[in-house]
């Protein structure tokens, strides 16, 4: 077992309950299938699918807010569908995070002149990491997971130091 | 193949005669074909002359507007008829005074459901006759975005425009909620708090408590009785295949009645299309219909060649060819995967996904990316093919065919799935002609139809393939035409291989190219059906409006149409075997 190797067989460890979650919490980030626009075929399809393959850093996706702890806003959103992505934002367990992919969802993107389009989907909800690209490849999709398991894994740290 | 006799302007005049209807004009229009102008009063009586005629205009492809208040002071709507028989495009257009009355054709033809609808709202114009005249893409308090007088953001705005505070508030959450849902009878009911809103049992339920729609069969006890409720399903449902919103009403586990509702991804692409050069159209429109890109670049890179009149060179048409289908491929391939994880079957989701990465490389090597190309511009493409990706092709080639059987025959082949497919979901043959059907959907309903043989572009004159019809219309038979539409275009990619001409892959073009005054439509068989983009050029450097024909937006008005009677489970297939791709439906 992956433990067995980072501490040593049999070994006894002493952790606080938190530290164990916090670990437990950046390696199965689930994410909720919500694809809005064209990024969710790299960053939710292809991703997914055989040659990215993000399972095997235990990111996998679920079709219902209620079992993600990641949502993937991928790509553009507009006056219609804001209220709906901030009601399955609060509609996720906490901790949740947010990956904002691609150019739309960070900031409008190539329609970001539109009247009818918010520009940038961190009006609406909280951001972690931001992705570049329209769209973003998914190798980009998968630092991004990466980068949020490293966020993660500072808060954690700086809850233990105070 | 013969090709039927065209139709004459005094066949129409004769029909038109004989309906005691006067037209304003009736003329050949240089880039457009046979234009009819009619009053408004006079255009539903027109259309039903027309339609009943023995011509055989059965179908009403596409209804749009166009503002044209500045040059004429009127608001042009135009309706591009077809006759299947004859082989023959029919434009009428009508004039409207801004914020006029539009009447609807719907007991015509149809396919005017939505059209009409959106270019009421986009236009500022209102419908009588029409059963739903409600908004389709916009929210309530949105002004008609494409008129001329309604301004896109500049630049600085973009940088700081927020989002209204009330379009996040609670109140147009339950509003989009409630939609349609009968409120509770008795809304202190202290049930109400245990059971889901709209599900409130209007009884005293006795014994354990049931839902409203498990409701027990007064007489029998054990029996459990079911009643009408309304489902929300979308925009975040996985087996939607994009931001699509249904609200279907249920008998139990039987859909009675279905809409739905779109504009979840309404972007603005045709009115972002008046502000783009003519080869920059490319990044608005691949992200429209964003699996097929390249036949959607295609069809604006030909109606802009036809208006400026530019000899695009054969290597060039043969490589818009090979690309086509490479696309095709690789977009079908994103169709029959999520249509096994519809049916219940994920195996065949990641041998699709495997096949499409293959050709998807394919795409890259040559056009630098992987789904938003810009690839084929006005004059021809923009790189040519790499001796690479000829390698790669021919490594694809060598068991394209073999992995294509074994698809088939893990998947379609099986009982289960030809039991859930077959007999389900049906279109008629009239359904698909009223209701716009084109390309896969229209052949799996027996309309022979393929516009890559009907009305060759490109380079498709050249190629020999076959196209696929079915009669049944199910969801079994639009899987089989799509199967077969891969067979088609891997012969199809062999035959460009071989016969590549050589010579440039652009046509000389101006640094920025300047169109004449003028209006062009040429229809492409894009992967989902027929795409084309209807061209008013003014003679500036950009577009003075863009009509993007989507293919599935009139697909959605069919699946409406197809789901009542069904498990709710089958809708699930029947939705997905249509294709939907959001992008375009809400443009
Ligand atoms: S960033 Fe580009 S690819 Fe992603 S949703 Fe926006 S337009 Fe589509």
């Amino acid at each position: 077992m992956a433990l067995d190797q980072v501490f040593g067989e049999n070994s006894i460890i002493f952790l606080k309950s938190e530290q164990l979650f916090d670990w437990a919490r950046g390696r199965s980030l689930w994410y909720m299938a919500f694809g809005i626009a064209c990024c969710s075929l790299e960053g939710l399809i292809a991703a997914a699918g055989p040659r990215w393959d993000l399972d095997r850093h235990g990111v996998f996706f679920r079709g219902v807010p209620r079992h993600s702890d990641v949502m993937i806003v991928a790509g553009t959103v507009n006056r219609k569908m804001a209220v709906i992505v901030k009601r399955l934002y609060e509609q996720m367990p906490e901790p949740r995070y947010v990956l904002s992919m691609g150019a739309c969802a960070n900031g409008g993107g190539p329609f970001r002149e539109y009247p009818n389009i918010v520009n940038g989907v961190d009006q609406i909800i909280p951001v972690d990491v931001y992705i570049p690209g329209c769209p973003p490849r998914p190798e980009s999709v998968q630092y991004g997971f990466l980068q949020l398991r490293k966020k993660i894994n500072d808060d954690a740290k700086a809850r233990l130091d105070t | 193949m013969r090709r039927p006799a065209l139709i004459r302007d005094h066949e129409i005049t004769a029909v038109l005669q004989s309906a005691s209807i006067a037209a304003l004009s009736l003329a050949e229009e240089s880039c457009l074909g046979l234009v009819l102008r009619v009053d408004v009063d006079a255009l539903v009586a027109t259309l039903a002359a027309l339609k009943d005629s023995d011509l055989g205009f059965a179908q009403l492809i596409d209804l749009f507007g166009a503002d044209l208040l500045e040059k004429r002071g009127v608001i042009e709507v135009t309706y591009r008829l077809r006759s299947l028989e004859r082989d023959f495009d029919l434009f009428v257009k009508t004039d409207l005074e801004a914020g006029g009355v539009l009447p609807s054709v719907t007991g015509l033809y149809l396919s005017a459901l939505l059209p009409e609808r959106e270019a009421a709202e986009m236009f500022g114009l209102s419908l009588t006759g029409h059963p739903n005249p409600k908004h389709l893409l916009l929210t309530d308090g949105v002004p008609p975005m494409l008129l001329k007088s309604v301004p896109i953001r500049s630049a600085e705005e973009s940088r700081v425009a927020e989002l209204p505070k009330d379009d996040l508030s609670l109140q147009l959450y339950n509003d989009f909620m409630d939609r349609g849902i009968v409120p509770p009878e008795d809304p202190d009911d202290p049930l109400q708090n245990y059971l889901f809103a709209g599900w409130i049992s209007p009884e005293p339920p006795e014994g354990p408590l049931v839902p409203r729609n498990i409701r027990r069969v007064p007489d029998d006890p054990d029996a459990l009785a079911t009643d009408h409720y309304l489902l929300q399903m979308g925009p975040q449902h996985p087996s939607t295949h994009g931001v699509l919103n249904m609200v279907l009403e249920m008998d139990g586990e039987t859909i009675i009645s279905s809409e739905a509702h779109v504009g979840n991804l309404h972007r603005g692409i045709e009115k972002l299309a008046e502000s783009r050069r003519y080869n920059q159209l490319g990044t608005l429109v691949d992200r429209g219909d964003y699996v097929g890109g390249i036949n959607t670049e295609m069809a604006v890179a030909l109606s802009v060649e036809k208006l400026a009149e530019i000899e695009v060179p054969q290597r060039a048409s043969w490589i818009r060819v090979l690309m086509a289908e490479i696309n095709r491929l690789a977009s079908n391939y994103l169709w029959i995967g999520p249509c096994g994880l519809d049916s219940g079957a994920m195996g065949i989701f990641l041998f699709c996904l495997y096949d499409r990465e293959r050709w998807q490389e394919v795409l890259e090597e040559v056009t630098g990316q992987r789904l938003m190309f810009n690839y084929v511009r006005p004059g021809g493409v923009v790189a040519d093919i790499t001796p690479r990706a000829v390698a790669l092709i021919e490594d694809m080639l060598k068991d394209a065919d073999s992995r294509l059987d074994e698809h088939f025959e893990a998947f379609m082949a099986s009982e289960i799935f030809q039991q859930r497919t077959r007999g389900v979901g049906v279109v008629t043959k009239e359904d698909a002609l009223s209701l716009g059907a084109t390309g896969f959907v229209a052949r799996a309903s027996g309309i022979d139809w393929d516009l890559r043989r009907d009305r060759p572009y490109a380079a498709y004159d050249k190629m020999d393939f076959e196209v696929m019809t079915a009669d049944e219309g199910d969801i079994w038979s639009r899987m089989l035409c799509r199967f077969d539409e891969q067979r088609q275009s891997l012969r199809m990619i062999r035959q460009c291989l071989d016969g590549m001409p050589e010579g440039d892959f652009m046509a000389k073009m101006p640094r920025v190219l300047r169109v004449p005054e003028g209006e062009a439509a040429v229809p492409v068989e894009a992967v989902r059906g027929e795409m084309e983009a209807h061209i008013y050029s003014d003679g500036s450097d950009k577009p003075y409006r863009m009509r993007y024909r989507p293919p599935t937006l009139f697909s959605l008005m069919i699946s409406d149409l197809t789901l009542p009677g069904h498990f709710l489970a089958d809708a699930i297939v029947n939705l997905g075997s249509f294709d939907f791709c959001f992008g375009e439906v809400d443009r």
